[in-house]
């Protein structure tokens, strides 16, 4: 049995990575005031040590501080420049022991929770409340998973309130009472589905949500979560039982990102076989993650007062999972605008040399960008095409990279640098290449931009609005860049030699990049709003949602 | 168990009454295997020497006999146990090669204990010649390798094999030690006479084992940090086992401490009239068991397989509490199949008693002994059977706690009723075994109704182990 067993936990350890996001071992750091686990006994501990209330608590999803890069940089930044402000952060990840983080803590940083999904509540009383009533639970539950929002988060929530106080919440996981749930749950949801399949799907999901509603929340004048999800989750739980406002900043659209993965999933069994059918009642495992998602989404972002998010595109997204218009804003990412237009460009004479910021994983699609390279070197003589950003996040991922760069003789032409200081190689670049898959608002061309380098970029995310320009850019200023299919690497070094052929060009759509991040992608900019959203929500009166 | 029982099974499907007798009896050898040896041993050597001239020496032996035979069991039920586990995870992670080397460390640590502990028990309480020390050390060690080695050989699914080492191993025996006898009769003659016996069978079974897993060992020390861990992780199957063997024999320990209990020589304690009743009565119920391994724990082990594939097959949730009803209601009624007409056999040997003592000629005073005995070995044979089906879905916990329950009864119930006399020798064990069947079968029958709980949480080892990161983290 214990072998057969074994076989079911590989099982629930496929489930647990549909929640996981990007996150690596990084060196070590200089500390963080890190705080144990969220686990009860600790928070005797944690009330001694927190002697303020934060004005700020950031909520983050599988990335700070324990990525680098994207989300995390932008969480860092934005704590870090907002200096009179007092944050805490939780981190929220998959499973203990948290890895090394990657930003030393700034001063302002008050401290670091973890709330750790996979089931990380120990269990502490000694009895059940009789006063949990799991027929009212089982209802609630089912109706918040099956597209809930903010009212069925806000009744679980308050439904399990009397366990999370007895320290029994992880009796909805691992007791008689959790086998009746899920099994209820299977009978109504999909008694044709997989049971085992069903079984860890639901202990990851329903175990996240445990343990989101039992985490013990810090104290703050303002909830401020990066993404939907669990983070999503937590920040409108926060709104509900503090009555102090929650406000989300999305950079991708995490239901989106979850969905796509959910459909890639190859440890997911089909029982059913919907066809080409578009509306077909019956519900599979996939629809049961998904929806789980959507409905945290909904929740969010009925709970938060400000739906912000970088760019345009990501708002249809935001209306279609419940948010309101009259919340919603675009505030973009910001780059130091000040420090980069100050460096010089390359010289028109040195040798071709592009550059693609980011790091080595898939996402990135460093391999396009070298077969781009190998397609383009013929043409460009002396070219260098160098690849800046860490390499120790997917090692088998690297090592297939530097493969592919020996095997395609490039050894002497791509070259990667690992995490470096962009501003000492920018002046040495002249175009900036970025080949990802799918991007929210990449600050790697935004960085570029502001050094007056023009981008050659796949169509994903916001790169086209920051190529090519908003809709509201008056007056328009033109293309900064050249836009590509994903996953072309033909496109991609046609584009590239487009550029490096034409130093006219290179010159016209280094400025054009130039204006256009200082007029809308301006660190200073976008800080002045985040401070005056945050001093506006810190004075808001106590709320009553649901 | 359930290698060589998949193999009587198929013996039992043949067309023939012969067959059919056939799997029975080689299913009886590999159920009882050493003691079978031992019984027919003792009474064909008995019957070979005069009575007057060998009755002291003889009751010496047999003495010395059981004792070996009793702690070898002891010493050699947790690590059989333990090493079995680690196996069966071996054969299911298809990592046969390991087992050579499992089964060498196994038989080294398990010879090394036991000759510590004969050594200890032979050459101090006991006033025993030197010579006779070292005779009876390594037939303690042969009988507890050949318990070992037992283990093993189930696995190898030769039980033709199996029975006719065993057979030739009494066939030596008796020869060897009738012979030594006529030359020097004495102990130590008798001793090696029957260690040769002993070692026949054992080599015979090593060579099958041997034959059936011819990997190289590289390094015999490799498997001892495994057998080691092993241990430590299944630390209450091992406790278990040792309270178990221990619980097996109690209650003989307590009657030769008792009144009722005499001193041979060499300061050897014995109940003569006690054991020889015990012992018969474990004979009597020697067909529940091969019924055991033919039936029931293969019937039971094709369910069980059913049921965990098709989990892994991805049935639905109807599907498997189908599998699982099926999974209780064959086991339950294999169980009542097996046990109510040993039951009634054992009615039968206790109402006839009387009759069976005069026709062995054993003493009429054993009559109340023996009957009280076969019931008694009919419901310790419920209580094995389903203790050890526990340990089928890893509760460790309750298998422990039966084997603490049934040594604490069986030792404290033999104690207490000893002040009821000699008429009611064997009651202690009567109740004793009475009250662990109930437990035990009640234990099986609460794990079997709620099995998918226990598979998907309770006894989940994937939820087990975050649990407990949880709680260190």
């Amino acid at each position: 049995m214990n072998n057969d067993a074994a076989a079911i936990r590989r099982a629930g350890d496929a489930s647990l990575r549909v929640l996981r996001t990007a996150h690596a071992q990084a060196s070590p750091q200089a500390s963080f005031p890190t705080l144990p686990s969220a686990a009860p006994r600790f928070a005797f501990r944690r009330r001694r040590q927190e002697a303020q209330t934060a004005d700020v608590c950031m909520i983050v999803e599988g990335a700070y501080p324990y990525v680098s890069g994207g989300v995390s940089a932008w969480v860092h930044g934005v704590i870090s420049r907002q200096s009179d402000l007092r944050f805490c952060v939780v981190a929220i990840l998959p499973e203990p022991p948290p890895p090394k983080p990657k930003y030393d803590a700034p001063p302002n940083l008050q401290a670091l929770h973890h709330l750790y999904l996979s089931e990380a509540c120990a269990r502490g009383g000694v009895l059940r409340p009789s006063s949990f009533n799991q027929t009212e639970f089982d209802i609630a539950a089912d109706a918040f998973l099956r597209g809930g929002g903010l009212a069925e988060l806000a009744s679980v929530d308050r439904l399990m309130a009397p366990l999370v106080k007895a320290r029994r919440a992880t009796d909805l996981l691992d007791s008689t009472l959790a086998w009746n749930l899920v099994c209820d749950l299977y009978s109504r949801e999909m008694p044709h589905e997989s049971f085992l399949h069903f079984f860890w799907a639901w202990r990851a999901l329903f175990g996240g949500l445990v343990a989101t509603l039992a985490f013990p929340l810090p104290p703050a004048r303002v909830y401020h979560t990066v993404s939907t999800g669990y983070a999503g989750l937590l920040a409108a739980r926060a709104a509900v039982e503090t009555g102090r406002p929650a406000i989300i900043t999305e950079h991708g659209v995490y239901t989106n990102e979850r969905r796509i993965e959910i459909l890639q999933a190859d440890w997911i069994v089909d029982t059913i076989d919907k066809g080409y059918a578009i509306h077909d009642p019956r519900r599979d495992l996939r629809d049961f993650w998904s929806t789980a998602f959507e409905s945290y989404a909904r929740a969010c972002y009925e709970a938060c007062t400000e739906v912000i998010t970088l760019h345009g595109a990501n708002q249809s997204a935001q209306l279609l999972h419940g948010a309101a218009l009259e919340r919603m804003k675009i505030i973009p990412n910001g780059v130091d605008y000040r420090t980069l237009s100050r460096l010089s460009r390359a010289p028109t004479d040195d040798a071709p040399t592009v550059a693609l910021v980011g790091r080595v994983v898939p996402i990135k699609d460093i391999k396009t960008y070298i077969q781009a390279i190998e397609i383009v070197r013929p043409k460009i003589p002396g070219l260098t095409a160098l690849v800046m950003g860490p390499t120790d996040e997917q090692p088998d991922y690297y090592e297939e990279c530097k493969a592919m760069v020996a095997r395609l003789g490039l050894s002497g032409i791509v070259r990667f640098t690992g995490q470096v200081d962009i501003a000492s190689y920018f002046p040495r670049v002249h175009v900036n290449v970025l080949t990802s898959v799918s991007e929210s608002q990449p600050l790697s061309v935004l960085e570029a931009g502001a050094a007056a380098i023009p981008t050659v970029a796949t169509n994903v995310g916001a790169c086209r609005e920051i190529l090519l320009g908003r809709r509201d850019e008056h007056p328009a200023l033109g293309a900064g860049g050249i836009l590509t299919d994903v996953a072309s690497p033909e496109q991609t070094a046609a584009a590239i030699g487009e550029l490096l052929g034409d130093a006219d060009r290179r010159e016209r759509q280094g400025r054009v990049m130039r204006q256009r991040v200082e007029r809308y992608y301006d660190l200073n900019v976008v800080d002045d709003a985040y401070a005056t959203i945050y001093r506006h929500h810190m004075q808001a009166p106590l709320r009553q949602l649901a | 168990m359930a290698g060589i029982g998949f193999a009587l099974e198929r013996l039992y499907r043949g067309a023939s009454l012969s067959d059919r007798a056939a799997s029975f009896a080689h299913a009886a050898i590999v159920a009882a295997g050493p003691c079978l040896l031992f019984v027919l041993c003792i009474w064909l050597i008995s019957a070979s020497i005069s009575e007057l001239e060998g009755r002291t020496t003889i009751a010496s032996f047999r003495a010395l006999i059981i004792y070996s035979f009793a702690l070898s069991f002891v010493v050699t039920a947790p690590i059989a146990l333990v090493s079995a586990r680690l196996i069966s995870d071996r054969l299911h992670d298809l990592r046969v090669a390991d087992i050579p080397a499992i089964m060498l460390a196994t038989f080294g640590f398990s010879a090394v204990v036991i000759v510590a502990c004969a050594a200890a028990l032979f050459g101090l309480p006991l006033e025993l010649e030197p010579a006779v020390v070292i005779a009876a050390v390594a037939n303690c060690a042969l009988i507890g390798l050949i318990w070992v080695a037992c283990l093993f050989a189930s696995v190898t699914r030769d039980y033709t094999s199996v029975t006719a080492f065993f057979a030739l191993g009494t066939v030596l025996a008796v020869l060897a030690v009738t012979l030594g006898y006529n030359l020097r009769p004495d102990l130590e003659i008798m001793l090696w006479g029957f260690n040769i016996g002993l070692a026949a069978t054992l080599f015979g079974l090593l060579t099958r084992v041997i034959a059936t897993f011819p990997f190289a060992v590289r390094a015999g020390t490799t498997a001892l940090l495994p057998l080691a861990r092993a241990a430590a992780a299944y630390w209450p199957i091992a406790l278990g086992g040792l309270c178990g063997a221990i619980g097996a024999w109690v209650d003989k320990w307590v009657v030769w401490f008792s009144p009722y209990g005499s001193q041979i020589q060499y300061g050897l304690l014995h109940a003569p009239l006690y054991d020889s009743a015990m012992f018969l009565s474990y004979l009597v119920v020697i067909p529940a068991y091969a019924a055991f391994i033919i039936h029931l724990e293969v019937r039971f082990f094709r369910n069980y397989r059913l049921f965990y594939s098709s989990i892994l097959e991805h049935a639905t949730l109807a599907q498997i509490r189908a599998h699982g009803a099926r999974l209780r209601d064959e086991t339950i009624a294999s169980l009542s199949a097996i046990t109510v007409p040993q039951l009634v056999v054992c009615a039968l040997v206790a109402l006839s008693a009387p009759a069976l003592v005069d026709l062995l000629d054993m003493q009429f005073r054993q009559v109340g002994m023996l009957r009280l005995g076969v019931i008694g070995a009919a419901f310790q044979f419920l209580f094995i059977t389903c203790s050890a089906l526990t340990l089928y879905f890893d509760r460790r916990a309750v298998f422990l706690l039966l084997q603490l329950v049934f040594l604490a009864l069986n030792g404290g119930l033999t104690f207490a009723l000893l002040a009821l006399g000699p008429n009611y020798l064997g009651l202690g064990f009567l109740a004793a075994s009475a009250l662990s069947a109930l437990i035990a079968y009640l234990a099986l029958a609460r794990t079997l109704q709620r099995l998918e709980y226990l598979t998907f949480i309770a006894n989940n080892p994937a939820v087990r182990i975050r649990r407990q990161a949880a709680k260190a983290f």
